[in-house]
């Protein structure tokens, strides 16, 4: 089966956040998308399907948990990794409560969000087999 | 040897030994907030690499935590030396502003697009986080005096807070250093109280032997041992000069302690080690921070009455990762000192210092007699067979436990 490179989109309102992410992810052959603002990435969720989302849960009118309720409600498929600010990991605990698949906090290394972005392909991975699986089967 | 346990609540205790002892702990506290803001500071030093992303978030929190912190001290510090701290306050509140002002101009300058845009891949954040660093650690000297930076003020209060402390309860410097608290001004002698169980080892004239007991003791609950280990090797002559604790015959006499040339008392991650009035250094106490991941080595001393007679400072290494907020003496003597110290390099670093404190105090005991750091290494490397100069380049050999394996 041929893999197609996996959509990310990172949102975050603080710009240097995207600026950063963006060509560190798309290193790794991604195809990535990022926006500062809640809104706009709900629009854009709205037009398109990601495989993963990574969101900063604290931002002005659209926050982070506003953003995964949206994805869980078009795509129960894609993961949600929340950036949380510093010293508000209660708020990413909520976050997790309602489905999200893993949270990050800032200050972070772009590459610890890698190690977490790869484990949740690992995921994505595993339910595409056990969904085609399911297909052969039925 | 007299080894024994001793539980704060196991005597009563005047109302003059309860000043001392809400002042003790109050000055632990004060310990603890100023650790907290050597955290944040060593925390900002690592930030402003660009390695990571942050955001004004982030910024805006360390500000909060130096500034609060500073705030905590200059309360406790007031509090425990009476005074009422307008000053320090005020300059509490000149810091603030000029934070917030620096992260504000930086962010600023950005958004308006200014030369520096582009130039640091982290962004204005990271340029931020320097200049902020930067404020923070700033020094002022005699010379070109720029106002103080927070770090230097939080040192000085310190200090000054451990000073009052010391004239103040000229029986007991201890006080000072930890929540040692004495039993009375009325008993001769000084008992030593600690919150908690602090074992106290009383040394006498076989004071070597004893001292290889303690030594011999888990580590594990007393890491301060190696420090010990070395201390004792670089002291070993003294031993000799050392006359032995006469008893108290038919129970007269002096009492044990009145004749005790030296004392240590250790437990947990302190240790203290109290040497007769003839040697240069009075009191010294060493402390590691309770946890592995507050990595900080501290060691006060007192010189006692004569300030000429300070502490011995050439026994610390140059070039050796001093945290630069620290090595302050003031009038009385008083050095407080800290190094950044990781609990993976532990047993032969602590071993190492210990011996250059040793040996330089045997050495600052004779006139003018000073050897200097390297000497002193050179030595040290043949009793501990560490690595040799030529193992690091940079300099490091001087502290050549840092992982240069």
């Amino acid at each position: 089966m041929e893999e197609r490179p996996l959509r990310i989109m990172v949102v975050d309102d603080e710009p240097i956040v995207g600026k950063r992410l963006k060509p560190a992810l798309e290193k790794g052959g991604y195809i990535v998308e990022v926006y500062d603002d809640g809104a706009k990435a709900l629009a854009r969720l709205e037009e398109a399907s990601f495989d993963i989302v990574v969101t900063d849960v604290r931002m002005e009118e659209v926050d982070g948990i506003r953003v995964l309720e949206q994805v869980q409600d078009r795509s129960k498929h894609t993961k949600v990794i929340i950036i949380t600010g510093y010293a508000t990991v209660e708020v990413a605990r909520e976050a997790l409560a309602k489905g999200a698949f893993d949270f990050i906090a800032k200050p972070f290394k772009p590459n610890d969000l890698r190690v977490i972005i790869e484990k949740a392909i690992e995921v994505l991975r595993a339910e595409r087999v056990k969904a085609s699986g399911d297909t052969t089967t039925a | 040897m007299i080894f024994r346990t001793q539980p704060f609540s196991s005597k009563k205790r005047g109302p003059g030994n309860l000043v001392v002892e809400r002042k003790a702990t109050r000055f632990r506290r004060l310990i603890d907030t100023h650790t907290d803001i050597l955290e944040t500071i060593a925390d900002l030093e690592e930030k402003q690499s660009g390695e990571y992303i942050l955001d004004r978030h982030y910024i805006e929190a360390q500000i909060d935590r130096v500034c609060d912190g500073l705030r905590q001290i200059i309360y406790d510090s007031n509090v425990i030396c009476e005074s009422d701290g307008e000053q320090d306050y005020a300059r509490l509140a000149g810091y603030r502003r000029a934070l917030e002002d620096v992260l504000k101009r930086v962010e600023r300058k950005d958004t308006e697009g200014a030369a520096i845009r582009g130039e640091d891949p982290g962004g204005w954040e990271v340029r931020a986080v320097r200049s902020i660093r930067r404020m923070l650690t700033r020094r002022s000297s005699p010379s070109s005096a720029p106002e103080q930076g927070l770090a230097e003020t939080a040192g000085e209060l310190h200090q000054r807070t451990a000073a009052w402390l010391s004239a103040a309860f000229p029986l007991l410097p201890s006080c000072a250093l930890s929540c040692f608290c004495i039993s009375g001004h009325d008993t001769p002698g000084i008992e030593v109280f600690a919150l908690g169980e602090i074992p106290s080892l009383e040394l006498n004239g076989n004071w070597p032997a004893l001292l290889e007991s303690l030594i011999s003791g888990d580590p594990a609950r007393a890491p301060l041992s190696y420090f010990a280990q070395g201390l004792a090797e670089g002291l070993r002559p003294l031993g000799r000069s050392l006359s032995p604790s006469r008893g108290r015959p038919g129970g007269k006499g002096p009492r044990p302690h009145e004749n005790q040339d030296l004392r240590l008392y250790a437990g947990g991650p302190y240790f203290l080690l109290w040497f007769p009035p003839s040697r240069p250094l009075r009191l010294l106490l060493c402390g590691l921070s309770p946890a592995p991941s507050e990595n900080l080595l501290y060691l006060y001393g007192s010189s006692g009455p004569d300030p000429l007679r300070g502490p011995p400072w050439s026994f610390l290494p140059q070039r050796n990762t001093v945290f630069p907020t620290y090595g302050y003496r003031d009038s009385d003597g008083w050095i407080i000192w800290a190094e950044r110290f990781s609990w993976v390099q532990g047993e032969e670093r602590l071993r190492l210092l210990g011996y250059m404190l040793g040996a330089s105090l045997l050495l600052q005991g004779g006139p003018a007699s000073r050897e200097s750091p390297e000497a002193i290494i050179e030595r040290v490397g043949d009793v501990f067979s560490l690595p040799s100069k030529e193992c690091c380049d940079d300099g490091r050999a001087t502290s050549s436990n840092n992982g240069c394996r």
